[in-house]
This record gives C-alpha cells, sequence and structure tokens, in this order.
C-alpha cells in the first residue's frame, strides 16, 4: 500500500485536491445561485426562487461553470504536445532540443522493428494500431477537449435561455449560441489564462530555477541548456 | 557494452572530435554544421550506447500498480463529462 502512494504519489495528490475544490466550487457556486436569486427576487417584489444543493448540483449553472475551466485545460494540454512536436524553446525543460524537430525516426521512437521486448504491443506492431497508439495521448486529451467544449456550449445554451425567458426575451438556437458574445466570452476569458501560463513555463525554465523540481533545469545547469531536467 | 563502431554515424563522429581532436561541442556544431544542442544530444546517446546499449535490455520497473489510478482518472473524467452533457441537454 506504502509503495502504491508513494508510486503514485502525484496523480493521488492532484485528484485528491481536484475533489475539494470541485467540492468547494459546488458549496460556493449554489451560495451565490441563491443570493442572486434572492436579490432578483427583492427587485421584482417576488418569492426567491431558490434551490438545494442537490438541485444545484443537476443544473446547468453548475456544468457550465465547470465545463468552461475543463475545456481551456485539455485545450491547453492538447496544443503543448502538437506544438512540441515541431517547435522548440531554446533553454528550457519544457521542449525538445533545436534540430530534434518533428516526428522523429522510427528508431528513437523505438516502434516497430526498433521496439524491445518491453515495449507496449501497439508499438512493436504495425499499420493502423501504431499510427493510433503513436497518438494516443493526444486523441484522448482531444476527445476531453472537444467532449467539455461541447457540454460547456450545452449547458451554457441552457442558461442563457433561461435568463433569456426570467426577462421576457426571445431563445436562441444551439448553433445561434456558438455564435454568441456569451459562448465566446466564456471560452476565450479561460483560453487567454491557459496560453500565457503555459507561454510562461516555456520561458521562465530558462532562466528560473526550483531545485528538485522535475519541471526545472539543475540550479547549476547554463542557460542556454535545453530539455534538460532536474 | 557496446564498442565504437556500434554507434550511429553522427554519433562516433561526435565522440571522436571529442576525445581524439579535444573540440569543444560548440566547435563541433561548426564542424558538422548542425545546432550545439544536437551535439550534445548526439553525445548522450553515445555514451548511452557505450554503456550498453541504452538499457533497452534491462528489465523496465512495472507499471502495473498506476492501472488503477489511470482508469480512476480516465473514468471520472469521461463519467463527468456524459453526467454534464446530459444535464446541459436535458434542460431543453
Amino acid at each position: 500500500m506504502r509503495n502504491f502512494v508513494r508510486g503514485n504519489g502525484l496523480a493521488i495528490f492532484f485528484l485528491l485536491i481536484f475533489l475539494g475544490c470541485l467540492g468547494g466550487q459546488a458549496i460556493s457556486g449554489h451560495n451565490l445561485y441563491n443570493e442572486q436569486q434572492q436579490e432578483h427576487a427583492q427587485l421584482l417584489h417576488q418569492k426567491p426562487q431558490t434551490i438545494s444543493f442537490g438541485r444545484y448540483l443537476t443544473s446547468s449553472n453548475f456544468a457550465q461553470a465547470v465545463t468552461e475551466n475543463w475545456q481551456s485545460e485539455y485545450l491547453q494540454f492538447m496544443l503543448f504536445i502538437i506544438a512540441t512536436i515541431w517547435l522548440v524553446q531554446r533553454g528550457s525543460t519544457e521542449t525538445k532540443v533545436p534540430g530534434q524537430e518533428g516526428l522523429e525516426s522510427d528508431k528513437e521512437q523505438k516502434v516497430g522493428e526498433h521496439a524491445s521486448e518491453h515495449s507496449p504491443k501497439w508499438a512493436r506492431g504495425r499499420g493502423i494500431r501504431r499510427r493510433i497508439y503513436s497518438q494516443s495521448l493526444l486523441i484522448v486529451m482531444a476527445i476531453i477537449f472537444f467532449g467539455s467544449w461541447f457540454a460547456q456550449s450545452v449547458s451554457g445554451w441552457s442558461v442563457y435561455n433561461q435568463d433569456a425567458m426570467d426577462h421576457k426575451q426571445p431563445s436562441i438556437t444551439w448553433v445561434g449560441y456558438l455564435g454568441s458574445s456569451d459562448f465566446w466570452q466564456d471560452t476565450l476569458q479561460n483560453w487567454q489564462s491557459e496560453f500565457l501560463a503555459v507561454g510562461s513555463v516555456a520561458i521562465f525554465t530558462v532562466f528560473l530555477r526550483s531545485r528538485g523540481s522535475a519541471q526545472s533545469k539543475p540550479v547549476g545547469s547554463a542557460h542556454g541548456e535545453t530539455a534538460v531536467e532536474g | 557494452m557496446g564498442g565504437l563502431d556500434e554507434l550511429e554515424p553522427q554519433d562516433r563522429a561526435v565522440v571522436e572530435l571529442l576525445l581524439d581532436k579535444g573540440q569543444s561541442y560548440e566547435q563541433i556544431a561548426q564542424t558538422l554544421e548542425v545546432p550545439e544542442e544536437r551535439v550534445r544530444a548526439f553525445a548522450r546517446n553515445a555514451v548511452g550506447q557505450l554503456r550498453g546499449g541504452g538499457g533497452d535490455d534491462e528489465k523496465p520497473p512495472s507499471a502495473a500498480s498506476v492501472i488503477p489510478v489511470f482508469a480512476l482518472y480516465l473514468i471520472l473524467i469521461f463519467a463527468g463529462l456524459a453526467y454534464f452533457i446530459v444535464i446541459g441537454l436535458e434542460h431543453h
């Protein structure tokens, strides 16, 4: 058990803080929703339509709040995976060394005849299986990105139409919502922060260090050394 | 332990220029007309191979204990996605 926890420390740590934050988001989101309902009712001199915590967890408001962040995180990693095939950043720990851009040879990637007996089965094979396995990380990230972006769009659409109904405005179609400022404001406000953060990590690791971290070069490494991790 | 003859031509060239000619990485990069980082990568490759073929013959550690956590992540993410898509759609 101890070995299991130690060997999976990073994934378990992030899973636990993810669940903690998701719970916190649900609680604060529920409180905020009910506060807004009360303010709205006060203004209109109506009875507030507050909801239970269980009802909030199945609301489009909660679904939209969660998925708009999920999609941007997975987009960030998906783009980073693609970009680091072809682009390098001199001195960064996050990229390959200049001159290694591209998909690399079968020998460098240890596939087909260059695979060892310990290589994954699909890396040893040929054809479509190897092609799929060669990009399996990218494929899964892309599925999660597009899936969560779709989830954001349908839940956001639902919230938008609910607001429109409350304000006696006409509802819109899903395609109409995809072209709305509401959808793109929610989407792009997340994207811009992700891209800035990724760019920062790529460039900061050239000159800055974090002793002992796998995301940093050894403290004494030269600034120009690329793809060296501590 | 592999020998120099078993190295890839570019790896061997780097080792020879480093050890026989005493050239620096910068000089080798100019000689071979490749970036200096590439020269360092060739040298690392060569050292790995000379130490024993890059370690491919050694049995790597098992990833069996990672499988439950990997599966849990996938299940959580895809169950979450399905849940949120259903919620979004059912309110119409």
